[in-house]
């Protein structure tokens, strides 16, 4: 293969670094205004002349953070949890055994995919209103579970569909069961896909807004955007304190991605280039 | 014996989009404001939004935000791709966690973010100044030209990372031999991207435009944390108009029939999307 030309190399790093320093500039001046003080009056982005802590610990107790992180992590704990385990259940069954509608159910289930989330939660809202499912986990935790399923189906049973055949049957003829093939063949190797499933799926409920938007109107199940975007309209002109409220909500899901990013991009990849 | 393993995704498919779709067509042939007695109407409601000037204009506000959330990333992330990847890359890994980082920030966090910098006084119109473009300064989201593609800019920011890391893992699976004998034949730069680069991602590019239409019609929160569709309705676009109907002017009817018809078109657009990528 022919070597690349040494100005080839350096058009390609710089274009890379070009791409790269446009993604996180926004995000670096937040991070530079969150450390000025507190109701501080800025305009445009400047060095913070003295680093000031204060401002994280001052936002995170105006906006009530703590109880925020504690409501989007038990919603995001249980949404994992009940979106895995039914995706891998559905996936399973759909891709690799043979009954009647069973492309039927694969393509039903599919089809909440393709449609937006706001179609979907205003018919949500009026079901919910009905059953008295607003302003609670539960009514969170299924709306939730719902929309993100299609997903979770659509991904495990792109997996399920790859595995070869034969691995399926040698467990057949082993006399093992269809639970027994899934949870001692399957399974292992599936880790990485289900991990990244794992990984998508938490990030889209620690960081959704519209849902408890709608279905918790009242605001009595304060989850971290509903947190921030109440925060913002109460500190419009209060830039570092803003500043610091949306590194506040952002930080678990970015130190998570940054902790699990090398499994998380071998799934992905895996998933989505076949 | 299969029926087992359905028994929980249906369960919540049922109780969370079935029902409330069936529960949606019901409603919207009635003229309900989501409290008192409904009025029948038959199908008044859907009649009425062919005609409806608003839902026309947010239809086309939509139409935009898909060239800027998904045509505009899949082109750069293409161009860019197809001169990057020719040779091996170093540190893809590091690469690639920077441009998949917007997508692992909460809209909202993006949102409030982008709002500050776009400011009369924030830092993108000090950029403006120190270059010399000064008379350009202006509140980009409030400015009734330039919300709409300000918004679309800002998917644009988000979305392009995400093509790149698609295109580019893509990328690593052409046979670099086929670039060899494209410059043995004498191939310039531009026909070696058209005749191997393309044709090489082609899997990878249908699944970009297909992620990044679903997130353009999904983008209520983005809109609703910067503009809620103004200034005037400027930004209002079909996701948002759905909300405001049903919260805001308690027009639930209305909002159900919108929502049907949104959620009808879509499956068409799939559906045709599915077509197409089996017929290439």
């Amino acid at each position: 293969m022919s070597r690349p030309k040494p100005s080839e190399t350096v058009t390609r790093y710089l274009l890379l670094s070009l791409v790269a320093v446009g993604t996180l500039a926004p995000l670096a001046i937040v991070v530079l205004t969150a450390f000025k003080k507190p109701g501080a009056p800025v305009s445009g982005v400047s060095w913070p002349r003295d680093w000031s802590w204060h401002t994280f610990s001052s936002a995170w107790h105006a906006g009530q953070f703590g109880a925020a992180f504690r409501a989007s992590a038990l919603i995001s704990i249980a949404v994992v949890a009940i979106v895995t385990t039914a995706s891998i259940a559905g996936g399973y069954a759909c891709a690799t055994m043979r009954f009647p509608g069973n492309r039927l159910f694969f393509y039903v289930l599919l089809s909440g995919m393709v449609v937006p989330y706001v179609v979907l939660v205003v018919p949500i809202y009026i079901e919910f209103q009905n059953v008295h499912l607003l302003d609670s986990y539960w009514g969170l935790i299924l709306a939730e579970s719902g929309l993100y399923l299609p997903f979770g189906m659509f991904w495990m049973h792109a997996f399920f569909s790859s595995v070869p055949r034969s691995l399926i049957e040698s467990g057949n003829l082993d006399g093992a069961n269809s639970f027994r093939v899934l949870v001692q063949i399957l399974l292992p190797i599936a880790r990485p896909v289900i991990a990244t499933l794992m990984m998508l799926t938490f990030l889209s409920s620690w960081n959704e807004y519209l849902v408890p938007l709608i279905l918790d109107g009242s605001g009595r199940i304060q989850t971290v955007s509903l947190g921030l975007a109440s925060f913002q309209g109460q500190h419009l002109t209060d830039v570092p304190s803003l500043s610091a409220a949306a590194i506040i909500v952002a930080l678990p899901a970015v130190m998570i991605y940054l902790i699990t990013q090398r499994s998380f991009f071998r799934g992905l990849l895996q998933g989505a280039i076949k | 014996m299969g029926y087992a393993y359905l028994l929980l995704p249906l369960a919540i498919y049922v109780l969370v989009i079935l029902i409330p779709v069936i529960y949606a067509a019901w409603i919207s042939l009635f003229d309900w404001d989501g409290v008192s007695a409904g009025k029948w109407v038959g199908l008044h409601n859907y009649a009425q939004a062919f005609h409806d000037p608003a839902v026309r204009q947010a239809l086309i506000h939509s139409i935009v935000l898909v060239f800027f959330y998904s045509i505009i990333p899949v082109a750069i992330g293409l161009i860019l791709t197809g001169i990057i990847a020719r040779h091996p890359l170093r540190a893809v890994g590091m690469w690639r966690t920077i441009l998949f980082l917007p997508q692992v920030l909460s809209v909202v966090v993006v949102g409030v973010s982008w709002r500050w910098i776009l400011k009369q006084d924030g830092p993108f119109n000090q950029l403006l100044r120190a270059v010399g473009l000064g008379r350009w300064t202006k509140v980009w989201l409030g400015d009734f030209t330039w919300a709409l593609p300000t918004e679309g800019a800002l998917g644009t920011w988000m979305l392009s990372g995400l093509c790149m890391v698609l295109l580019l893992a893509g990328a690593q699976s052409i046979d670099t031999e086929l670039y060899d004998a494209a410059n043995v034949d004498g191939a310039g730069v531009i026909r070696e991207f058209l005749t191997v680069t393309v044709p090489g991602l082609r899997n990878q590019i249908v699944v970009a435009l297909v992620l990044t239409f679903a997130v353009s019609l999904n983008n209520f929160s983005l809109i609703w944390v910067t503009t809620q569709g103004g200034p005037g309705q400027e930004t209002q676009v079909a996701s948002t108009l759905i909300y405001s109907r049903a919260f805001i002017v308690s027009a639930v009817g209305d909002a159900s029939a919108l929502a049907i018809m949104l959620g009808v078109l879509m499956m068409v657009i799939a559906y045709g999307f599915t077509r197409l990528s089996e017929r290439a």
